[in-house]
């Protein structure tokens, strides 16, 4: 019998493990075949019960039950509804067993009484009707449909909410017009087919639209007055808090909740996708006729995005109608009745669909997200747009990815930042030092930050805004790309003391140019650091970084002297020599490429860390991730 | 033959074989000194061989009853192998058996030899499977030889001696048979046939992949396009059946019904529809007539509904069919045994299931009513639908039976959708909650829940079947037991023991009180629910029962074995009257009968669905798409035009008659009707697949159409590891 799975030796195993001490080689190699027709014996058997409940596996209950079928005691303490747990034994690395762990009883009596099980449920459906699946939570399978086949013009226009019968002349139909739609427009060969929907669907549509509608009627008569209010009294800081007081006071918690419930609805349901037309159309519409209400472009948007994470719907069709109206509010020149709105929020929101619609239709369209950043790179650059729009183009390329921005944004930074430079200017200390805490939290968007915007000139707010945002993005992007080249050199940490970047020589030089420049400092600590520092890099310039610090707070310093207030006034770089500035744009127009090598993508980033320094000051190196400074103290 | 003989032989074959080690180990426990070894072995050389001396051995004084005994004791142990070694093992009882007849007969022991033969020829004939000739030549030949004399010149004992019959066997069973015969008592003479007449092709593969090829490679299944000659080798399947309809059943009556009221002299209580399609056919007869005189009755009359018109169109078409089946009346059949006569109020129920019955065919496909169990934890293990679908029984493995009620366990809205599509016009539905609340008036406990767990097995249930009239439930369990339950008051009727092992499948006949069950005691038996003892057994089967189907005239049960065979039953004699051995070696999962009584369709378990003609043995089609196992099969109701599948692999899958569905969609032209057709012929259609449906995550364990061509399907909800990641990873 050689032949058989049980070798002797696994007899000799088993006995050991029984106690049976002295099993001879011969009742062993006796004993293996019988051993092994038996266990085949109980796995048929086993087999046989497991097949008439219907199951493809077996179970521990089955192979008892073949044990008792042949008369014997069962194994007992077996039984498990789910499968067993197998670790691998130590020492032997292809030998498995399943985990049973020793339990104190008196801690299992002390243990309260396991939850009972849940009664069996029993949910009628239909599959089908007429051999048409409708589309139904019962019926959606679990995975997402893998293929991803382009529809069927007929099914395009004509969604499945209707109950029809097919027959095999329309499936031929629609095979036959299938190469005649592709090879021309879609518009000129389909007659006008009427959508049919179902009534179901219909009702379900005027339902959202009346909750959509009512809540943001409900909701924005509320701010819409009291925005009302306060245009004619504008920077008054009462206004404020009663807009805000209305926005969350007027919105009905039942309102909420069935407002909530539908958006869920449209981002879960399997059966919704007949509609996608009707819910675009209908984002479109609303946001083309209501720039002024902000209520109802957060409503919009929040349909928007419900439509897009909705995996069943398959937008493809409809994304060129869907992005228009979310780049509207994202960019608009002005969103809201009121410059003093909150029209943000709205932006930011549109930012993130963005990336959403990005993410999810790179794949299908791969040009979508270029020409989302084309355009607004394109607004970014018009000078004649408004600040509003600028911040909606930087949040929006952000939202885009670390590549989008360092590719787009930081080339153009420099000379941007000469421009909005005249916003930021002229304030008193405390605003400065106020804006510059709006700066750091733009993201966060705390009422008291909110409240202290209203005051400053809206153009001040705007600058300030943007200045934020573009912090937010360039500093996000730069680090992120820093992680990634870490990630790379992880394995050559040791390497990098050794290392003498190639322009450290050149930093020294600029440093040079900037200590000659602000020689008459203050006689504070950092002086002495900064005198230190430059000594030891003009002799041995090893650790680069600290120069670009040192530069930073010199360059701040001096700046700070030339307006003779404050020292930390961001985005200043007019002080700065020609030879800087020059290096500074040079650095920042490179950023987009992307080196291979790591050390010299390193040595790059700390360039444009330098330069980014130069620009936006102690708030960008407050942005500086952490394990990153650790090796200033080196 | 001397002690020092035996010795000499022994040493002898060692030597041969090149043994040597063995040879002088042998030679001093012998304690024959070896050169006296050699100079007998010289003296023995002039004999033919050593193994040919053994043989003459026995065949001088062996008992001429031993190689029939062994020859019993090997087809036992053969029997009662495992089901995946069993084909394999049982190749080699064929040239067994020939080597021992002519070895009893070559020693003169007739008897002995004829009492072989008879015993097994049939058996022997029937595994050959239909369409092998020369098996069945070869037997023939077989019975003629009965004396020493006549084989010395015979061709066919010629034959045989020179050639090594070649067997095909994988390692594993190669190594159970010679351990078997190496170890069994008495088996030697077999041991020796074997080692003189069979070549063993060893392969690796395991036993249910090499037999597959080797059935594809010889050739001998029923669908490689033998003639008809060699299909009346099958000993089995020569018997008659008549497989007809029952004479009297509910669809003929029917259509007497409905030809009934055809009479010139409309009776005033006649419905509109119904007297309208008298004055059509009483005008002209033809059923363009029928359509044009429903069309002016219909503009004469109040402006109907559209409902009422679709039915009134159904109506006229039916009675078309009607006619034609008149003139071409199928066979009918006598029934053998009682079949009560239906109660009035179900034939008219009935009635109406038939006449709002929705042809369904691959142009017309039905709807199907899914219910998903939830909470099930795998111990589901089957479903059965009442006929007017107002109950659901589902078995467990926890013993339980759990009876829900459709109608309470809908909420209305479900129920109000449930009456559209199932073509019922309002009148009905009213008469069926008017009998949903008799029903509920009657039920103790059923009232206030729409489930009523019955207890009474103690182990898992396998199978329930609902009665014809839906007055009692059956059930059976891995106990042995069947049971008989009253569905209406929630309790216990009787409990039926009679199985020795699980009871995997209970079938109710389709009139009548009879029922059928399959077990792993290898029978199949018939039980009268007026008795606890089965009025008959039938065992034939080589492993467990797993299925058991009623044909629709009562007269015959199908049943399907481990075995990987389908038999039918002729419930009168108890006999086997048709062997289908086609199964290419994979166990039934799922059978059904054609509601015209021609076909029974087998889904397996790595889901092909293979369909019979009963009449001839031979299979018409085999179905391939089921990934897994085909928990679940059904025919449609009336023409059979379709079949419905529900697989392991969480689809539901239609295949459609080519045939049937051109017949359905032209309303039936008389000339083509599908009982019609003469039985044995190879035209009957072969069915292709339509459409499948993927159920959330649930694999249906069971599907059936309604009497109205709703198709009905249930299974449990069931996360698999894949799914459940894959969940995982999307949240």
């Amino acid at each position: 019998m050689e032949h058989a799975i049980i070798s002797h030796s696994s007899i000799e195993a088993i006995a050991e493990s029984i106690d049976i001490k002295k099993l001879s080689v011969e009742a062993a190699k006796a004993l293996s075949p019988d051993v092994d027709y038996r266990l085949r014996e109980i796995i048929q058997d086993a087999q046989k019960f497991a097949r008439h409940a219907r199951r493809t596996r077996i179970t521990t209950e089955d192979v008892n039950d073949a044990v008792r079928l042949r008369n014997f005691e069962p194994l007992y303490g077996f039984s498990n509804k789910d499968a067993a747990k197998y670790t691998r034994a130590t020492g032997h690395p292809d030998m498995c067993v399943v985990k049973d762990p020793i339990l104190p009883l008196d801690k299992l009596l002390e243990q309260p009484l396991p939850r009972p099980p849940v009664e069996v449920g029993l949910m009628p459906h239909w599959l089908f009707i007429n051999g048409i699946q409708p589309i139904i939570p019962e019926n959606a399978p679990l995975e997402k449909p893998v293929s991803r086949q382009p529809k069927r013009p007929a099914t395009v226009l004509l969604p499945g909410g209707a109950i029809k019968r097919p027959t095999n002349a329309e499936f031929t139909a629609a095979a036959a017009s299938q190469p005649a739609a592709v090879s021309l427009p879609v518009a000129q060969v389909q007659p006008p087919v009427q959508h049919s929907l179902s009534k179901e669907l219909q009702l379900y549509f005027d339902k959202v639209v009346v909750l959509l509608k009512g809540q943001s009627l409900l909701s924005s008569s509320g701010p819409t007055a009291a925005a009302a209010a306060a245009g004619g009294q504008p920077g008054i800081e009462g206004s404020v808090p009663s807009t805000r007081g209305n926005l969350s006071s007027a919105t009905s918690p039942e309102m909420n909740r069935q407002q909530r419930a539908a958006f869920e609805s449209i981002s879960n349901d399997p059966g919704l996708h007949p509609l996608t037309p009707y819910f675009v159309k209908y984002v479109v519409d609303e946001v083309a006729c209501n720039l002024k209400n902000l209520q109802i472009l957060r409503t919009m948007l929040q349909l928007a995005t419900a439509i897009i994470s909705n995996p069943h719907i398959q937008l493809e069709h409809y994304i060129h109608q869907l992005l228009p109206p979310v780049l509207t509010c994202l960019v608009a020149k002005s969103l809201g009745s009121n410059p003093s709105d909150d029209h943000w929020s709205v932006r930011d929101a549109a930012a993130v669909i963005i990336k959403q619609v990005c993410v999810r239709f790179s794949d299908p369209f791969f040009n979508v997200q270029p020409r989302i950043s084309k355009t607004l790179l394109k607004s970014f650059l018009d000078s004649n747009k408004p600040l509003a729009t600028h911040y909606g183009a930087v949040i929006g390329l952000a939202a885009l990815g670390h590549a989008t921005v360092s590719h787009l944004l930081i080339p153009h930074l420099y000379n941007y930042m000469l421009r909005l430079r005249p916003f930021l200017e002229g304030s008193p200390v405390s605003k400065v030092l106020e804006s510059q805490k709006v700066a750091g939290q733009v993201s966060s968007r705390s009422s008291t930050v909110t409240a202290g915007l209203q005051v400053l000139g809206s153009q001040r707010v705007d600058a300030y805004r943007v200045h934020g945002a573009m912090l937010d993005a360039v500093s996000s992007a730069v680090n992120e790309r820093k992680v990634a080249a870490s990630m790379l050199c992880n394995a050559t940490q040791d390497r990098r003391h050794k290392r003498i970047p190639a322009w450290t020589d050149e930093v020294a030089s600029i440093t040079a140019v900037g200590d000659s420049g602000g020689g008459n400092c203050d006689a504070d600590r950092q002086e002495k650091d900064y005198g230190d520092v430059v000594m030891r890099d003009v002799e041995v310039p090893t650790v680069s970084w600290q120069a670009g610090v040192i530069l930073d707070t010199a360059v701040n310093r001096k700046r700070g002297r030339g307006t003779g207030s404050g020292t930390g006034m961001n985005g200043d770089v007019t002080a700065v020599s020609p030879t800087v500035e020059e290096r500074i744009q040079s650095i920042l127009a490179g950023s987009w490429r992307e080196e291979a090598d790591v050390q010299r993508e390193e040595a790059d980033l700390e360039k444009i860390y330098w330069a980014l320094e130069q620009i936006f000051g102690e708030s960008f190196t407050a942005r500086i991730p952490t394990p990153y400074p650790s090796f200033l103290n080196l | 033959m001397n002690e020092q003989d035996w010795n000499l032989i022994i040493l002898q074959y060692l030597k041969k074989k090149g043994f040597s080690e063995a040879e002088q180990a042998f030679s001093k426990a012998a304690g024959q000194p070896l050169r006296d070894v050699m100079s007998l072995s010289h003296r023995l050389e002039t004999h033919k061989g050593v193994v040919e001396h053994l043989v003459s051995h026995f065949s001088a004084d062996g008992d001429p009853q031993a190689p029939v005994d062994a020859f019993d004791k090997l087809v036992v142990w053969i029997d009662n192998s495992l089901d995946v070694y069993r084909g394999e093992l049982s190749r080699v009882l064929y040239p067994v058996f020939i080597h021992t007849y002519l070895d009893l007969v070559s020693r003169d022991a007739s008897a002995a030899a004829s009492s072989l033969l008879n015993k097994y020829r049939r058996r022997m004939a029937d595994a050959a499977g239909s369409g092998n000739r020369s098996r069945s030549q070869q037997l023939q030949e077989l019975q003629s030889i009965t004396s020493p004399q006549q084989m010395e010149t015979h061709r066919l004992v010629k034959q045989l001696a020179t050639a090594r019959h070649p067997v095909r066997m994988s390692s594993y069973c190669h190594d159970l048979l010679l351990y078997y015969l190496h170890t069994g008592p008495g088996m030697l003479p077999i041991s020796v046939v074997i080692s003189q007449h069979i070549s063993f092709e060893l392969s690796e593969m395991t036993p249910s992949l090499g037999h597959i090829e080797d059935e594809a490679g010889s050739g001998s299944d029923a669908d490689d396009g033998v003639d008809r000659d060699d299909m009346d080798a099958h000993a089995t399947n020569q018997t008659e059946v008549a497989l007809g309809l029952l004479q009297g059943n509910i669809e003929d009556l029917y259509i007497e019904d409905k030809h009934k009221s055809h009479a010139p002299v409309a009776s005033t209580a006649m419905d509109a529809d119904t007297a309208a399609i008298a004055t059509a056919s009483g005008e002209d007869g033809g059923q363009k007539g029928a359509a044009e005189g429903q069309q002016s009755t219909a503009g004469a009359s109040e402006p109907l509904t559209k409902k009422s018109k679709k039915e009134k169109e159904k109506a006229s078409l039916a009675a078309a069919a009607a006619e034609a089946k008149r003139k071409e009346r199928p066979e009918r059949v006598e029934p053998q045994h009682f079949v009560p006569p239906l109660a009035e109020e179900l034939t008219q129920q009935w009635f109406r299931d038939i006449e709002a019955r929705t042809e369904v065919s691959s142009s017309a496909l039905p709807s199907c009513c899914f219910f998903t169990f939830v909470n099930s934890k795998q111990s589901l293990t089957c479903t059965a639908f009442s006929r007017d679908a107002v109950h659901v029984a589902a078995g467990f493995t926890d013993s339980t039976i759990r009876l829900y009620d459709v109608q309470q366990l809908s909420s209305r809205r479900v129920q109000k959708q449930d009456s559209n599509m199932m073509d019922v016009d309002h009148e009905e539905d009213v008469e069926n909650e008017a009998n949903a609340s008799q029903h509920m008036s009657n039920a103790v406990s059923s009232t206030s829940r729409p489930c009523v767990r019955l207890h009474g097995h103690t182990a898992a249930v396998y199978s329930v079947d609902f009665s014809h009239d839906q007055r009692l439930m059956f059930s059976g369990s891995g106990d042995g037991t069947v049971r008989l339950w009253k569905p209406d008051l929630g309790c216990g009727l009787a409990a039926l023991h009679g199985h020795l092992l699980p009871v995997w499948d209970v079938a109710a006949s389709p009139h009548g009180w009879l029922l059928a069950s399959a077990s792993a005691d290898r029978t199949a038996r018939i039980w009268a629910s007026d008795a606890t003892k089965a009025v008959r057994i039938l065992s034939g089967h080589q492993s467990d029962v797993d299925l058991v189907r009623w044909h629709p005239n009562c007269h015959y049960v199908a049943t399907a074995s481990s075995d990987h065979s389908v038999r039918l039953w002729d419930v009168a004699s108890g006999q086997c009257v048709r062997l289908m051995a086609g199964l290419r070696n994979r166990t039934a999962t799922s059978m059904a009968m054609s509601p015209d009584g021609k076909q029974v369709a087998c889904g397996t378990d790595e889901g092909s669905i293979h369909v019979w003609d009963l009449g001839s043995a031979r299979r018409v089609c085999t179905l391939q798409g089921h990934v897994g196992a085909v928990w679940s099969l059904a025919y449609s109701s009336g023409a059979g035009a379709l079949i419905a599948s529900g697989g392991a692999d969480e689809t539901v899958r239609l295949w459609g008659n080519a045939e049937a569905s051109v017949e359905g969609s032209s309303a039936m032209p008389p000339t083509s009707s599908l009982p019609s057709m003469p039985p044995g012929t190879s035209s009957s259609p072969a069915y292709n697949p339509i459409k499948a449906f993927r159920t959330k995550s649930s694999a249906a364990v069971s599907v059936s159409f309604t009497a109205r061509n709703l198709l009905l399907g249930a299974g449990a909800f069931t996360l698999r590891s894949a799914t459940h990641r894959s969940l995982k990873s999307k949240k």
